[in-house]
């Protein structure tokens, strides 16, 4: 530590006083824009909580927070837990390791508006990557494609699937998995896409951790027990449990602000099954210039992010100590 | 035997792995092969869609996408505001870390403010985006790239501020000491001494900086409409008003993943202590 000195408050306070001015006071101001109907051109009328109240009134409002819940938890655990996966078996001995390591992190930098639109291709129902590897099946004849395909239609899952006759003169059935156009595969899609993009984020973090681990450590194990997974559970788990919390918080928080890939992806549909709270409290905005209810939507959002933070927060500040 | 089994499981790992890794360069791929067909083509395509065996490519999409004025203004737009966000950036944020990694604080306390920046990041963009659209339409900012610099600094902010308190608090304190015994001033020691040696860092996180700002989007989307449009909006309003046309998709997309993607291989080595804020090392 340096002498004391006036010169550590000029060097401190410009970006204090940058967060104060941008963070702060539009925080402060939106929780007040949050109890008022504010109409462009008129005067804001203070509401109290209505706007609150409207949220649980509104039933596109509800199955939003419903979504949003069920998509942070579905997809964080499945990150942390593929995340894990891979630290645990790129750090062993194997060719090309570097090259798959890189390779793997290359998603998550890739910009989010970009990577829906691209996945937008990719799950296009008729010809798109996913789709179009799916095998196909060959039928005697048309007729008998054709029943295939009525009966892919009465299986579970809402699959569909054509019938065509193929340029050799073979009939053929493929099955089409509806990607978009159907409520549970939408969201299923946009989980998919959140966990190609962030698993390389645990994964990242995982191994660091992981090479952090003092070799001592495993030695001890190893002469009690052979069983790989003991070893995992006694000693790398325990080891590693202050990087699982931050990078829980850290994934928590930035998966309840999802927005680009809803936005991008499905536009918030089919019949709403993908409107995350994010993308519900813009659409106030854009549809209706409904100021105050978008600022108490995000306000609760806000909310709800910092509980969570709250229960791990201790944790926290110890491990940046 | 033993030998023989670990080997087999050795192959078996090895063969996950590179599963695993060619699932996730996959739709990179795709687009790469996307970009090269004709618009019959784009889906009509099936399987892996591998050039000239699958389809005749052609340049056409990346040439007209690169030649449309509106791509080139906004890849203007997204590198001014990327470097314009990392210098406020650095001018903010540097002299801070360093003024909580070498001054104490009591009250509050070094930690504390530390952990304040540091809470910044939880905060969800929605929550300061209509108040800060306010704010900017007010300030007759609105659709400037000012503004974006402005918002883009906000958020980088914090995390300047702790990779770099990180950064500063490795560095060894006795240099900086000799200095000021031969008269240096504090400033100049900052400047000349600690910002130099901590020089890889600085370059590391202002990497970082770039790729998230190329990436944001929802502060794009409210405040840059047409004159400060970005890539990330670029590419959401073509989208919106001539449609998904596929086959320009592909380019736009790696036109605007490209960047940022490999910038962060370039930091690849401060990428963990950056994501992390600085707590795990890398």
């Amino acid at each position: 530590m340096h002498q004391d000195n006036r010169i550590k408050l000029a060097l401190l306070l410009p970006a204090v006083l940058w967060v104060l001015c941008f963070t702060i006071f539009p925080l402060v101001y939106g929780v007040g824009l949050s109890f008022f109907n504010v109409k462009i051109g008129r005067p804001d009328t203070f509401v109290g909580f209505e706007n609150y109240v409207h949220f649980f009134k509104d039933d596109v409002g509800r199955k939003s927070a419903l979504i949003t819940l069920i998509f942070v938890c579905v997809s964080v655990t499945v990150q942390m837990i593929v995340g894990m996966g891979l630290a645990v078996l790129l750090s062993r001995d194997m060719p090309l390791r570097g090259t798959l390591r890189t390779t793997i992190t290359m998603p998550l930098f890739a910009t989010p508006v970009a990577v829906g639109y691209l996945f937008l291709t990719i799950f296009y129902e008729k010809g798109g990557l996913v789709n179009g590897l799916l095998p196909q099946f060959t039928a005697s004849s048309l007729e008998e494609a054709q029943q295939m395909v009525e009966w892919v239609k009465s299986l579970p899952g809402e699959l569909r699937g054509t019938a065509y006759m193929h340029e050799d003169g073979t009939a053929r059935m493929k099955v089409i998995l509806p990607w978009l156009s159907r409520p549970r595969w939408a969201l299923a899609s946009i989980i998919l896409v959140d966990i190609w993009q962030w698993t390389p984020f645990c994964f990242l973090i995982f191994l660091a951790s992981l090479q952090g681990i003092p070799r001592e450590s495993y030695e001890a194990a190893m002469l009690e027990t052979k069983s790989g997974w003991q070893v995992f559970r006694h000693v790398t788990l325990p080891m590693m449990q202050p990087t699982i919390i931050l990078v829980l918080l850290l994934r928590l928080t930035e998966a309840f602000k999802v927005f680009d890939i809803p936005y991008t992806l499905t536009g918030g549909g089919p019949a709403n099954a993908t409107k995350m709270l994010s993308f519900y409290a813009y659409e106030a905005w854009r549809e209706a210039r409904n100021i105050g209810y978008t600022c108490s939507v995000a306000v609760m959002l806000f909310i709800t992010v910092l509980i969570a933070l709250m229960i791990l927060f201790k944790r926290t500040r110890q491990i940046y100590e | 035997m033993m030998l023989k089994r670990r080997r087999f499981s050795k192959v078996c790992f090895f063969i996950l792995a590179l599963w695993i890794a060619l699932v996730m360069v996959m739709p990179f791929y795709w687009a790469l092969s996307l970009s090269f067909r004709m618009p019959k083509d784009s889906l009509a395509v099936t399987g892996l869609g591998i050039p000239f065996l699958h389809f005749e490519p052609t340049i056409e999409n990346w040439r007209h996408e690169l030649r449309t004025s509106e791509t080139q203004q906004a890849l203007v737009n997204s590198l001014v505001i990327a470097i314009g966000t990392a210098i406020a950036v650095t001018v903010l944020g540097t002299p801070a870390a360093y003024a909580l990694a070498r001054f104490r604080f009591r009250r509050p306390k070094n930690e504390d403010i530390s952990f304040w920046f540091l809470s910044q990041r939880v905060l969800p963009p929605i929550a300061t985006a209509l108040p800060f659209y306010i704010l900017i339409v007010k300030m007759g900012l609105h659709d400037t790239r000012l503004a974006l610099i402005m918002l883009n600094t906000t958020f980088n902010l914090p995390f300047v501020i702790v990779i770099m308190r990180q950064a500063f608090l490795e560095l060894p304190i006795e240099l900086e000491e000799a200095a000021l015994v031969d008269g240096a001033s504090h400033l100049g020691v900052f400047l000349q001494i600690s910002l130099r040696l901590a020089a890889p860092s600085l370059a590391a996180s202002i990497l970082i900086v770039i790729a998230f700002t190329w990436n944001e989007f929802l502060f794009g989307l409210l405040i840059g409409d047409v004159n400060a449009r970005v890539v990330p909006v670029h590419m959401a309003a073509a989208v919106g008003t001539r449609g998904p046309e596929y086959w320009y998709i592909a380019p736009r997309s790696l036109i605007a993943i490209l960047p940022p993607v490999v910038l962060a291989l370039l930091a690849q080595r401060y990428i963990v202590r950056g994501l992390t804020l600085g707590a795990v090392k890398g």
